[in-house]
Formats: C-alpha cells, sequence, structure tokens
C-alpha cells in the first residue's frame, strides 16, 4: 500500500511537525510535505498530487510579495490604504489560497485552519467551490485533523 | 433694532474734520461720503468699508464696529456682518435684539467657533426666561451638542511610543528606589533618565512630576504630567495630578483646563463618583453653576444618604445661582485670579525655578510684594514655604503653609506639603498624622498612601489595608502603586495571621473567603467592560484575537495532544520534550504560557488606557479560570522539565502531572474561544433594522430645523422585506454617529432611498451587510471626496468609522430621481440557529 501524501501549506512548521509527530507515534505511513506560500503549494499540488491538504489561515511572517491576492485592488477598495490591505491579504491568507487552488482540488480533502462553528453559512459558501473543505475547531486536536486527512473523515 | 441708534452714534465719533488720512474721523467721515447717496456701487461700498476698517483700527468704538457690520451686511458679507455685531455686542449687549443674536448664534456655529454660538445661544435663552417664555428647548439641546462636541475636540490623538526600553526600566526602577529613600534628588535624575532612553514612559514621567510637585517646582511638574498625557491620552493618574495641580495655579486659562482635565478624570472613572463631587464644587467655584449641578446630579444617585443630606444646601443653592439670572457669574474663586498679586508670584516662580542663591532671593523680594499685595493670595504663600525648606528653614516653613491652609483648608497641595515638611521630623510624628488627615478630608491620594504606612506602623492592619484599597482604587498606576499592593499583602497576610490564631481556623476560612470574595469583586470582567465601552471592541478583537491563536487554538491542539497520551505506555514522557519547548519556550523565544499572559496582561493594559480597571484574574468567568491554567501549568514546569530530560518521574508527582494537563486541556479549549468571541460580537455589533434608521433620520431633521425627507427603503429594508434584521460588526454608538452624518448631509434632498442587502466575499466568504442612501442632490461627490475630509466634519467622520471598523465607503450613481448614492459595507454577524 503506497503512503498517503499529504501537503500542509503554512508559513511556519507548527503544523507539518506536529503531524509528523503523530504519524510517527502511531506507525501511519504518511508522507508529508510543506508548502510556505501559494506558488510552492501550487507546484507542489501539480507535482506531488497530495491525497490531501491542510492549509492554515494567517500568514503574518510571509513578506508581503508573497502573499496571495490581489493587492492593487485590495489597495483601491481600502481607499488607497496599503497597509491595511497587506494586513487584510495576511489575515485571511488561507483563504487566498484556497480561492486560487480551488480548480486543481477537485477531490481532493482540505482543512483549512479555521473554526467555522459561527459562520455555517460561510464554509457552506466556500464548498461550493471546494466541495471536500472542512474546517477545523478551535479546540480539534491535531489528531483529529490528521484523521481527516488520512481517511477523508 | 441696533440700526435705528447708528446715526446718533455716528455723531458722536471723534475727530469729524478731514485732517490727515488715517484720522479715524477723516475715515469716517470719507466712508458716509462714498455711502451716502442712495445704493452704493459696489466699488463704493468696498471702499467705504475699507475706511472704517481702517478707522476702526486707528480707533475702536461701537459706532464704527455698529457701521461696519452695516456695510457688511449690505455687501451680503454675513460673517463679517456677524464678527461686529459680535464686537459691538461685546461692548453694549442691550443693542442687539433676540433674533440678531440667534443670527450670531447661527453664524458662529457655521464657522466653527462653538464657544461664541453657546455664548450668543445663552443670550437668547436668557432673554426668553425674562419675558417668561417657554418652548426653546431645542436651544438647550444645541447648547449641550456644542459644548460636547468642543470637548470631544480638545481630545488628543492617541500617539504611539515604543514601549519602555529595559534600559529605562531599569532607571525607573531607580527612580522608585529612591523615592523610598526619600531621596528626590537622585529619583528625579533617574526618573528623568528613564524618560531620555524611552521618551513615551508615562509611569517615569507621572513619577517624575510627582517628585517636582513635591518640590514646589509647579512648571515642572505640569511639564512631566503633560508629558504622561502625551504618551497616554487617557491616563486617569495623570489627568488627575495635572487637574490638581492646575487648580492651584492661580491663572484662568489654568484653571480652565484643570476642569476640563476633572471631567475627563470623572468620565474615564465611573467608579470613582467623588471626583464628579469634586466637579461640582470646582464649576461652582469658577462661577458657572449649569455646569456644576450637572454634575452634582449625575453624583446624585451614587451617593449615600448622609452625603445627600450633606450637598443638600449646595445643591439649593447652585439652583438659585442658576434662576436668579442667565448672565454669568464672575468667579468666585479661593485664590483669585484677579489678584494683585499675579504678577508678582508669576515673576517669584520664575526665579524660584533658577538654580542659584541669588535668583532665589528675587524671587523671596517677589513673593514678599505678593504677600503685600494679597495677603491671601495662597500660590505665593506655598511657593515661599517652598524656598525655606530649599534653605533648611523648617520653623519658616511651617509658619508659612500653616497660615495658606489657614487662609483655604480645602487646599490639599498646602496640607501635603505641610505633611511631608512634619514627617521630616523625627519628634513631630503625631502632628505629621493630623496634616495627613486633614490632607486626605480635602481629597489627597498622596495622604491615603502616607496615612495607609502610618497605620500600618502603629499595627493597626484592617485600617491600613483599608487605606491601601482606596489609594489602589483612585491611583492603579499612581507612584506608590507598587508599594502600596505590597502593603496590602502584607496587611492582608498579617490579618490573615492575627485573626487566624485568635479565631482559629473557622473564622481564617471566612477570612479567606471574605478575601477572596473582595478580589472577585474588584474591577471589571471583559464582558462588563465591553459593555460599557464598545468601541473599545476593535482593539480588544485583535488581543483577543491572539489570546484565542496562541492559547485555545495552539494550545488546545498541544495539550490534547498530550492528553491524549496520557493513556499510552510511556506517551507523556515521550510527550514531554516537545511541551517543555512549547509551553515554556527555548532559544530565547517565548513560550505559550508567556505568550498567554502576555495576551492577558495586554488586554487589561488595554482597558486601563480606555479607564477601566480590568480583574481578569479572579472575577472573570471566562478568563480566570486559564488564569488559573497559567499558574498550575507554571508551577508544573520543574517536574515536565525533569520529565523531558530523564524520562520518568515519581509516581505521585506524575499523575499530578496528568491532571495539570487534562485541567488545562479543558480550559484552554474552543468552547473558551467560542465564548469570547461570542462576548466581542455582542458588544460589538449592531442590529440594523429600518424603522430605527427612519427614526434617526427623523430626529437629525429635527435637530437641524430641516423638513424629514421621505425614506423609502430598498432591497432588505423594502416593505415585503420588513422585519428582516442584519447585525454589523460595528459598536451601536458609532453606527449610530455614521448614520447621523449621512443623514446631516442629505437633508436637502427631496426624497430618499435606503438599500440594504447582504453579501459574501467573493474570496473568504465572509458575510457582509451593504448600505447605500440614495438622494437627489446634484453636487458632485466621489469617494475619494469622501475619504478626504477631514475627520471631524461631516463625512469625514463617516470616513474615520469605516476605516475604523473595517467596513468601506463608496459613492454609486444613483437612477432617475436619485443622482448618487453613498454606499457603506461592513462584516456581518452570521445568524446561527
Amino acid at each position: 500500500m503506497t503512503a498517503r501524501r499529504i501537503l500542509v501549506v503554512e508559513d511556519g512548521t507548527e503544523y507539518v511537525d506536529g503531524f509528523e509527530r503523530l504519524a510517527s507515534a502511531r506507525g501511519l505511513d504518511a508522507v508529508f510535505s510543506r508548502a510556505l506560500d501559494l506558488e510552492t503549494a501550487r507546484a507542489a499540488l501539480v507535482a506531488e498530487l497530495p491525497d490531501a491538504l491542510f492549509l492554515d489561515v494567517v500568514f503574518d511572517r510571509t513578506p508581503e510579495d508573497r502573499l496571495a491576492g490581489d493587492a492593487g485592488s485590495l489597495v483601491a477598495r481600502f481607499g488607497g490604504d496599503r497597509a491595511r490591505a497587506v494586513r487584510h491579504l495576511a489575515t485571511h491568507q488561507g483563504f487566498y489560497i484556497l480561492d486560487a487552488l480551488a480548480p486543481l482540488l477537485a477531490g481532493v480533502p482540505v482543512v483549512l485552519a479555521y473554526d467555522f462553528a459561527v459562520e455555517p453559512q460561510r464554509l457552506e459558501t466556500l464548498r461550493g467551490r471546494v466541495r471536500g473543505l472542512s474546517g477545523l475547531p478551535d479546540g480539534a486536536s491535531l489528531s483529529a485533523a490528521l484523521d481527516f486527512l488520512l481517511k477523508g473523515k | 433694532m441696533w440700526q435705528a441708534i447708528l446715526p446718533v452714534l455716528l455723531a458722536a465719533t471723534p475727530g469729524t474734520v478731514p485732517e490727515c488720512a488715517d484720522d479715524p474721523g477723516s475715515l469716517a467721515e470719507q466712508a458716509e461720503g462714498l455711502v451716502a447717496a442712495g445704493t452704493p456701487v459696489p466699488e463704493n461700498l468696498a471702499r467705504a468699508r475699507d475706511f472704517v476698517r481702517r478707522a476702526r483700527l486707528a480707533s475702536p468704538s461701537l459706532a464704527l464696529a455698529l457701521r461696519g457690520a452695516d456695510l457688511a451686511a449690505a455687501a451680503g458679507d454675513a460673517d463679517d456682518e456677524a464678527r461686529l455685531l459680535e464686537v459691538a455686542a461685546k461692548e453694549a449687549p442691550e443693542f442687539l435684539s433676540v433674533a440678531e443674536r440667534l443670527m450670531l448664534a447661527r453664524q458662529a456655529e457655521a464657522r466653527g467657533d462653538r464657544r461664541g454660538a453657546i455664548l450668543q445661544y445663552g443670550h437668547v435663552l436668557a432673554a426668553l426666561a425674562r419675558r417668561g417664555q417657554s418652548g426653546a428647548d431645542w436651544i438647550g439641546e444645541s447648547i449641550r451638542r456644542l459644548d460636547a462636541e468642543e470637548e470631544a475636540r480638545k481630545l488628543p490623538e492617541r500617539p504611539g511610543f515604543a514601549p519602555a526600553s529595559a534600559d529605562a526600566r531599569r532607571a525607573f526602577a531607580d527612580g522608585k528606589a529612591a523615592l523610598r529613600r526619600a531621596a528626590n534628588e537622585p529619583a528625579r535624575d533617574a526618573f528623568r533618565r528613564a524618560l531620555r532612553l524611552s521618551p513615551g514612559y508615562s509611569e517615569a514621567a507621572l513619577a517624575l512630576g510627582s517628585v517636582e510637585e513635591r518640590d514646589g517646582r509647579t512648571a515642572e511638574a505640569a511639564a512631566a504630567y503633560r508629558t504622561a498625557l502625551a504618551a497616554d491620552p487617557d491616563g486617569f493618574e495623570a489627568l488627575l495630578a495635572l487637574a490638581n495641580l492646575l487648580w492651584n495655579e492661580p491663572d484662568r486659562p489654568a484653571k480652565e483646563e484643570s476642569l476640563a482635565l476633572l471631567d475627563r478624570a470623572a468620565a474615564l472613572r465611573p467608579d470613582l463618583p467623588r471626583l464628579l463631587r469634586e466637579a461640582a464644587n470646582r464649576w461652582a467655584a469658577w462661577g458657572d453653576p449649569a455646569r456644576a449641578l450637572e454634575r452634582l446630579d449625575a453624583w446624585w444617585p451614587a451617593a449615600s444618604p448622609e452625603e445627600r443630606t450633606g450637598a443638600g444646601a449646595f445643591r439649593a443653592r447652585l439652583r438659585a445661582r442658576l434662576m436668579r439670572t442667565g448672565v454669568p457669574e464672575p468667579a468666585a474663586l479661593a485664590s483669585d485670579p484677579a489678584s494683585p498679586a499675579v504678577g508678582a508670584f508669576r515673576l517669584a516662580q520664575v526665579y524660584a525655578g533658577r538654580p542659584d542663591a541669588r535668583s532665589w532671593d528675587d524671587a523671596e523680594s517677589e513673593l514678599a510684594e505678593a504677600e503685600r499685595l494679597d495677603p491671601l493670595f495662597v500660590p505665593a504663600l506655598e511657593l515661599r514655604a517652598a524656598l525655606h525648606e530649599r534653605r533648611d528653614d523648617l520653623a519658616g516653613a511651617e509658619e508659612v503653609l500653616r497660615r495658606a491652609v489657614a487662609v483655604d483648608p480645602s487646599r490639599t497641595a498646602a496640607w501635603e506639603r505641610l505633611a511631608e515638611l512634619l514627617a521630616r521630623q523625627p519628634a513631630r510624628a503625631h502632628d505629621a498624622k493630623t496634616a495627613w488627615e486633614h490632607a486626605e478630608q480635602a481629597g489627597s491620594r498622596e495622604a491615603l498612601f502616607a496615612l495607609a504606612r502610618i497605620a500600618s506602623g502603629e499595627g493597626r492592619s484592617s485600617r491600613a489595608a483599608a487605606l491601601f484599597r482606596r489609594y489602589l482604587a483612585e491611583a492603579a498606576g499612581g507612584v506608590h502603586a507598587e508599594e502600596a499592593r505590597a502593603g496590602l499583602e502584607r496587611e492582608e497576610r498579617r490579618q490573615e495571621t492575627l485573626r487566624g490564631a485568635a479565631l482559629g481556623a473557622g473564622a481564617f476560612a471566612l477570612l479567606a473567603g471574605g478575601l477572596s470574595w473582595s478580589r472577585r469583586r474588584m474591577g471589571l470582567t471583559l464582558d462588563e467592560w465591553l459593555r460599557r465601552d464598545p468601541g473599545a471592541t476593535r482593539d480588544a478583537r485583535s488581543v483577543a484575537g491572539r489570546l484565542s491563536h496562541e492559547a485555545f487554538k495552539h494550545g488546545g491542539l498541544l495539550l490534547g495532544e498530550a492528553v491524549e497520551r496520557l493513556n499510552s505506555r510511556g506517551g507523556l514522557a515521550e510527550a514531554a520534550p516537545l511541551l517543555v519547548e512549547r509551553l515554556y519556550g527555548a532559544s530565547g523565544a517565548p513560550g505559550l504560557v508567556a505568550e498567554t499572559r502576555t495576551a492577558l496582561s495586554d488586554l487589561e493594559a488595554l482597558a486601563r488606557r480606555r479607564g477601566a480597571r480590568l480583574n481578569l484574574r479572579f472575577k472573570d468567568p471566562l478568563l480566570s479560570p486559564v488564569s488559573r491554567s497559567l499558574d498550575a501549568l507554571e508551577r508544573a514546569e520543574r517536574d515536565l522539565t525533569r520529565l523531558a530530560g530523564t524520562g520518568s518521574l515519581p509516581a505521585r508527582r506524575l499523575e499530578a502531572l496528568r491532571r495539570t494537563l487534562r485541567a488545562a486541556a479543558s480550559v484552554l479549549s474552543s468552547r473558551t474561544a467560542q465564548l469570547s468571541t461570542a462576548g466581542l460580537d455582542a458588544a460589538g455589533s449592531t442590529e440594523v433594522r429600518f424603522d430605527r434608521l427612519a427614526s434617526l433620520l427623523a430626529s437629525v431633521a429635527r435637530e437641524k430645523d430641516a423638513a424629514e425627507p421621505p425614506l423609502a427603503g430598498l432591497g432588505l429594508f423594502a416593505a415585503t422585506s420588513d422585519g428582516k434584521r442584519v447585525r454589523v460588526r460595528v459598536p451601536e454608538g458609532d453606527w449610530t454617529t455614521l448614520w447621523r452624518n449621512l443623514f446631516a448631509n442629505a437633508l436637502q434632498t427631496p426624497r430618499l432611498a435606503l438599500l440594504a442587502e447582504e453579501r459574501r466575499d467573493p474570496v473568504t466568504g465572509q458575510a457582509l451587510a451593504r448600505f447605500v442612501l440614495f438622494d437627489g442632490d446634484p453636487r458632485l461627490l466621489t469617494a475619494e471626496m469622501i475619504r478626504g475630509r477631514a475627520a471631524e466634519r461631516g463625512l469625514g467622520v463617516v470616513a474615520d468609522l469605516v476605516r475604523r471598523w473595517d467596513g468601506l465607503v463608496d459613492v454609486t450613481p444613483g437612477t432617475g430621481e436619485f443622482t448618487k448614492g453613498v454606499a457603506v459595507e461592513f462584516a456581518a454577524v452570521e445568524e446561527t440557529a
């Protein structure tokens, strides 16, 4: 049986480290790779064809020029306030990466590190584009997230 | 009305023979020549106005002011007419009719002169009252609004300073240590050094101000307090300290500023009603019974029955004064700003601030002169005492200070200085205590601390604890706050011991319960604070977001994983190295426990800056368990580190460690995050309904004395959708302000329409609510024009609020009779089942 391939998109190493430790402790057959931003995630999606994707939301350690999203139109939308536009992109970066990757994600289970408990309609809206999308409740353990990524449940 | 007597007045203008071009009489005559025959041509009118202007400059007179106003009216220059009528009104108020006063008020308001407008509206009210006419409540409302706008305009911007550096904090600690030794000079140097290292270090500035004030260096103390306020505009202690300092100054501008500062302090600390009582006293002394009564009435519900009885006569006097006349009363201040001693006193202040003994001699001479001119002028006596002290003439200083408090027994500063002077003489401890008691009765916070220490030294533990508590309640960030906290803890421990010995275990438990009860009662919970100050939600959300991210999400994941391993063989030992690294930090990076503590203390600091005191540690039902979990995790560090290093731990300690981790994991969880978000949402959001906005439009129209344009609802606000509710992430106060401004700018249009729609952000999927106010105003308006306006003007306020709450503002084209629409969009709260 081939190992399950999981792509983790985050601006640090917290999640990928945690998944690797858990998988190793449980003796699971899984391979984790990590992408730092949209471009490396897109390349990894195409090259590695992962079985599942884990996506962080806040990318406040990513340089401004590596953030996904149309900064120019956001600056215009925020009345010329560039700092606000960049802050918006960084704090919602996971959503922007998800939006850009959506056409490549057909059938791939995706866990977004965002708690949709008080915004169920928001989750449904996003599922309109990425059918396999799930959120990560604030108190959920990494194990639960890993179970979902490995088994799609 | 005044036009009728103008010819008579002009006839009395001096020097009517044209001797030279700049002679006022000649200029006035030339002006009359130009406008004498019927309606003058505009050029002649302009020249005539110029002649009158020059004549007024050379020799101002009532007649020329009125003539200037007349010519300005003829030229259609309403602003100049109003300005000149105001000049005339100051000299001869009886010449102006009520209608003219009203016009002056309107024009003053239009040009942003709120004080001028209030004055004129006040005259109108007084005139109506004299005629026994009522029904002009709107004038009173206008005055209140203008007064509030003026106060709001004076509020300082919040500056951004870097946190104090480690060196600055060390210097500050040195200063406080010096203060404890009563070594003022080294303390001053240390505080100054701290400020040089970190210019925005408000605590250091506050402490420096306190030292300067004790040394009688008023100007330096005021400068230091202003520095503290510049760094922290809502710093309660600095506000109050500067208010008290300036109130003791002899000039009117200082007292006026002091009154404004005290009002701000009272607004920041509604839990200290005595500030309102003090403000009432001072406004009364200032000669403004209306403001005094307003503050007294605000204090009334919080006062005890005894206090009300005591204040009854004062209240009655204020009401009587208010009824007596509409003319402002002359100020009846203890230290009369109009005292003939002021000039000499000012000079003495300058000399006293210089370092050389010769200047001090000059200061003494000036003070002697001040005292000769006005023996009851207290500030001169206080400065004189400070000079005596500098020369180690303690007896002389005491004699002068005793005279000062005899003249004005309510003067805090004089009592404090007398008490400090006596306290420096070991044999006079009893006298010092008496002086401190007088100072405390006069409202001194310094006296609370001094009396607490005295009580502690005398072994009166409960009295000492009560005084320390009062000091901390009234000066939480004050210069003695740390010592007071330590003192309070010491006294509480002492009481526990004493009572424990006397009453046994039962009484001890009761006391501990009482203490715990009192700790639980002090301060506000996060929810209570946000309900009182919904505007804080935005800043609080960012700190709470960090808390949620660090503690509840990362912490929850980490601890959840650890708990899962507890039951596996050797599981916890394997997880220990990671737990140690993440919980307590590694390679200089702070761990989760420290990050969470920082987020909690940032939340408390944010509240403090906005004048509230949070009690997250003991009172907050949501966050006090978090604090306790952090305590437990900190206590577990040693065992967890040992387990990570050696792989084993004695069974009992291992079991205790498991319990700690389980308990922490249950607190640092999704439920805490959800409750925290729900609290912020409830405080920081507003339910939007069409009927409420329509009623707001009617109210704005009434205020502006304008016809209310009919308002149609569109989209979610259309009749068929009536009852549809939208909740936006904007606190109610700001939401109302935003619409007041939008409506106020749209009153001139014959009809309005308001569209509401919900949408989703195309990328993030977030719920958004969009509102468009359509009008038929043909004047050009663009989004850039809205964003570019100064924040205090109409639509500029809208732009400011939109920015604050992360929304958008735009101008969209209209259709049919509507030329355009102003659109605002904000995040909406999703309705959940």
